[in-house]
């Protein structure tokens, strides 16, 4: 039977300057069938000249009748320094056609040439002011309307090779661009003798690095504060440091942090217990994102522990009291120490709820010693909470009875 | 009712140790932008109005108008420090009356890089030239 008419009609391309994209827009008409087509357009660029094609690739899409479609396509040369030809051509990939296998005939070239819009000097050194990651390749060009030939072009001032691309464009091309400094990267090329060289800045932006060791706590039950190690700032003149944002999957609740590395969050009233975050930084180049799941009471660090007292002090024993902030109706585990001269000679463990009390025994008398206490969640050891505890000097001994 | 403060303006010896400050300043602060800003080439297009037609010191210098200069580029220089005590020295020296002038500094970077750069090369030559022992009829060169 007759090959289907997917010939692709009404190609319209932009162009997108600051990504370099040429932004392809089309439909295909006449489809007899009322439903959703599986298709494969293929697309062919050429640059300069429409015999001169630099890339061809398929796409593979679903159409249907009259659908306006889009594609896009990121040039490594800034579009301003030639003239690019687009068309296109597309064939049925649907299973419920099998017997239509037939290429369409292909579109007519649409041209696309910006040198005109540029404006009336004479020399233009493009891409301006683009901001890339480090470590990426990029392509510069110049056009040059006065017949000067002998052009140089300066990274950081020092000389780059430029090679021809047609008669009054030239290129050069860098690769794995470092990062240098906030203010970027400076570009020039010398145009002519004594007149102003002619530059531009490349912003190269440190590559937003994986975010580490993501965690979050709360030390009453209230407040979760969330920590991660952010990697280095990605900040440049034209970009600000990589934002983060928190996000809980369970309440559907989102917060932008004001800090690098830490984040609070306000536990919510409903005793949500499972919590799912997601946090993620985010720059004009790249996103990364990381995910924690936890359950809330799995994460509790007390508080310091406070009031701590040494009471009853003689020549071998003392006692040790102390407090907790209450964490809900929580139990605590609490570990406490003696030292002497920089060595732990007792540890012990203790079970308590908001008050605690241990008893130091067996020491030397006269003696300088230092007692410290630290306590846990007692439903579900997550961390310490930091030490607390005081020096102190057993008493002499008290004289044996005369003899 | 406003009253404008006026602030004396230092005497001949104190000027004289203020200019010698800027010398020292100027080169400073050159050498740190070049050293944080490699290959940058100067510029021919701008050119700082640092001298008055006045041959004496320290009227000879137009610190009015290096002031504002100064004050439009601190924006676009990382060493802030010595920028400052730049903008504070030449405040001692301008003198109250004196109107301010409208610095543009172009809006494109690479452009105003070499701006900023041009205009610290010739705040210190400028310097240097004013610091240069006094001449017999006390011209300038």
């Amino acid at each position: 039977s007759e090959p289907l008419p997917l010939t692709p009609e009404s190609l319209k391309v932009s162009i997108n300057s600051t990504c370099q994209c040429l932004n392809l827009q089309w439909s295909v008409h006449n489809l007899p069938y009322h439903q959703e087509l599986q298709i494969i357009v293929q697309i062919q660029i050429s640059r300069i000249k429409t015999s001169n094609v630099v890339w061809v690739g398929n796409y593979s899409t679903t159409v249907k009748r009259n659908q306006v479609l889009h594609w896009s396509w990121e040039s490594e040369l800034p579009l301003e320094c030639a003239t690019h030809f687009v068309r296109i051509r597309s064939v049925m990939d649907d299973a419920k056609f099998p017997e239509l296998k037939s290429w369409s005939k292909w579109s007519s070239w649409e041209e696309v040439d910006v040198q005109d819009s540029l404006g009336h000097d004479t020399f233009f050194l493009f891409p301006k002011d683009k901001l890339v990651e480090e470590g990426s390749n990029v392509t510069f060009c110049y056009i040059s309307r006065s017949n000067q030939n002998n052009i140089s072009c300066y990274l950081e001032g020092i000389q780059v090779h430029v090679e021809q691309l047609a008669p009054n464009v030239s290129t050069f091309h860098l690769s794995r661009v470092p990062f240098v400094r906030p203010k970027g990267t400076n570009i020039f090329c010398d145009v002519t003798q004594g007149e102003d060289p002619k530059g531009t800045i490349l912003y190269v932006s440190k590559v937003l690095e994986e975010l580490k060791d993501f965690s979050c706590e709360t030390r009453d039950l209230k407040t979760l504060n969330c920590t991660w190690d952010p990697g280095s700032d990605t900040a440049l003149e034209i970009q600000p440091s990589q934002s983060y944002t928190l996000f809980e999957s369970f309440s559907q609740k989102k917060k932008v942090c004001k800090h690098r590395n830490w984040c609070t969050w306000q536990v919510s009233q409903d005793s949500q217990e499972m919590y799912h975050f997601t946090l993620m930084a985010e720059n004009y180049l790249r996103k990364r994102t990381v995910h924690l799941v936890f359950k809330l009471t799995h994460r509790v660090r007390p508080m310091t522990p406070l009031n701590f007292f040494l009471e009853n002090i003689n020549s071998t024993n003392a006692t040790m009291t102390w407090k907790v902030h209450p964490i809900g109706n929580s139990t605590f585990l609490c570990q406490v120490e003696l030292h002497h001269d920089g060595q732990i000679i007792q540890q012990n463990k203790v079970f308590m709820e908001m008050n605690g009390k241990y008893l130091l025994s067996e020491m030397e008398p006269d003696t300088h010693y230092l007692a410290r206490v630290r306590c846990a969640y007692g439903n579900h050891f997550w961390k310490w909470s930091e030490w607390i505890g005081r020096k102190f000097t057993t008493l002499e001994a008290a004289p044996l009875a005369a003899l | 009712f406003s009253h404008t403060l006026r602030i004396p303006r230092p005497d001949a010896k104190d000027q004289q140790k203020i200019i010698k400050e800027l010398q020292q300043l100027s080169k400073e602060l050159l050498e740190l932008y070049q050293k944080s800003e490699k290959g940058l080439p100067e510029s021919t297009k701008y050119t700082l109005p640092c001298l008055t037609s006045d041959p004496h010191p320290p009227n000879n210098i137009n610190s009015s108008a290096i002031l504002a200069y100064f004050q439009e580029i601190r924006r676009h220089i990382d060493n802030k420090g010595v920028t400052d005590e730049i903008i504070g020295q030449l405040k001692k020296l301008k003198s109250q009356d004196t109107w301010k002038i409208k610095v543009s500094v172009p809006t494109e970077s690479f452009e105003c890089k070499c701006f900023v750069l041009t205009i610290l090369q010739q705040f210190s030559k400028c310097m240097d030239q004013v610091n240069e022992p006094q001449r017999p009829k006390g011209q300038l060169r």
